[in-house]
């Protein structure tokens, strides 16, 4: 590979070294060349030639180096381009998935927001056995949390039915996740409602319920709008707006990303994966930042 | 009702196979309404065709679905239907796609 550096400064160094006299006894030879005399007096004929000024450039003896290089580099070329061709893709197969790898665990950063939290927080509510579930339950675990009611006419029991295909989606390569339902309709879902209605979708969909009170704090830490008809009597028949959101908590109980009804059946378990692989737990994620890793 | 209000009996929702009637005398129902040219069943101009071109559907829609969700799919009908003819009307226009999906719900 070093063959591939031509020859070439060992006939140009010579040719800088005389460029100085050269340009002193330019005048002299000028008028030498002009003069109807060729012959020179004895005295300057003694005087030291200068062989290599004469050598033209660019002419016969660095071109015999040029086509002797150009073989060298036939030579080796095969080589390099092997080499060239499987490091490049090496590198570029690594920084491409690096890139994706940085971008998805940046998006994640900068949806878990600084300091207080966008979406997401404590919350007191009750599970269909009775007992209470908090924020706390989310941690050690990767959850989805999804708000609806069991009177949804149609939008819910779709997604719901989605969540449960992805869900079995996720488990088969390795992915555990607790699913959530929070209901956004307290009044009528008490936790053997929601009990009842779950039993319906994936087995592992945990339900959750509360005070009317306690409901309305969860949503608002959720950022979820709902909105029941107001003075419902016990009994009356109604539906209850909300939006519709599926909400990716990691396993610090923190948000992580929201995905919306355009997420399919292949785009939904793809983009939770993505963000399953991305995540860095809080504890590295701060000492990363302690030691200044946190501008790569 | 007013003896019932006070008690706290639950309402269980339906469940996927109550769901499924619902929806399919649902789907019954809204074909009678296209067929017969009905664009808004909540409108009263159309409250005689309604009743009688498409009065067994829609009592069997009524009997298999919560009031609510009636009214509810009733409304959605009328959107969507809007919502179909405006695109329609713009593609006629020579509108196009964008290109980037927007999904719509």
């Amino acid at each position: 590979m070093l063959k591939l550096i031509p020859k070439r400064s060992l006939t140009q160094k010579p040719l800088l070294l005389y460029r100085g006299s050269l340009r002193a006894n330019f005048s002299t030879s000028f008028v030498r060349l002009n003069e109807s005399n060729p012959i020179t007096p004895p005295s300057e004929s003694h005087k030291p030639r200068k062989p290599l000024s004469r050598i033209p450039i660019g002419g016969s003896t660095t071109q015999s180096q040029k086509l002797n290089s150009s073989g060298n580099i036939e030579f080796a070329s095969w080589k390099a381009a092997v080499l060239m061709a499987v490091t490049g893709g090496v590198l570029y197969y690594f920084f491409s998935s690096e890139k994706k790898r940085l971008q998805v665990q940046q998006d994640a950063e900068s949806n878990r927001g600084y300091g207080r939290p966008l979406v997401g927080g404590p919350f007191t509510l009750i599970d269909s056995e009775g007992k209470e579930f908090t924020q706390e339950n989310l941690k050690g675990k990767f959850s989805i949390v999804y708000f609806g009611f069991t009177h949804c006419p149609d939008i819910c029991p779709d997604e719901l039915d989605k969540l449960g295909s992805w869900l079995s989606q996720l488990k088969k390569e390795g992915y555990e996740i607790q699913p959530i339902f929070i209901t956004c309709d307290p009044a009528r879902d008490t936790p053997n409602v929601i009990k009842e209605y779950l039993s319906d979708f994936h087995p592992s969909i945990i339900g959750l319920t509360g005070t009317y009170e306690q409901v309305k704090d969860c949503c608002k830490q959720y950022r979820v709008y709902f909105s029941t008809p107001e003075n419902v009597k016990p009994g009356q028949d109604y539906l209850v707006d909300h939006s519709i959101f599926f909400y990716l908590m990691d396993s610090d109980g923190e948000f992580i990303d929201a995905l919306g009804r355009n997420y399919d059946n292949e785009t939904g378990p793809l983009r939770i994966k993505e963000q399953i692989d991305a995540f860095i737990p809080k504890k590295e994620r701060e000492k990363k930042k302690q030691s200044g890793w946190s501008l790569f | 009702m007013g003896i019932f209000s006070s008690e706290t009996k639950e309402q269980i929702a339906p469940n996927r196979s109550k769901r499924e009637v619902c929806w399919n005398s649902r789907d019954k129902y809204l074909d009678c309404l296209e067929k017969n040219n009905i664009d808004n069943p909540l409108d009263d101009k159309y409250a005689k065709v309604l009743k009688d071109k498409c009065s067994k559907e829609s009592s069997n829609f009524d009997q298999n679905c919560a009031k609510s969700w009636v009214h509810y799919f009733k409304e959605k009908y009328v959107v969507d239907l809007k919502k179909e003819r405006f695109l329609k009307e713009m593609e006629a226009k020579g509108g196009k796609e964008l290109p980037f999906p927007i999904k719509r719900g």
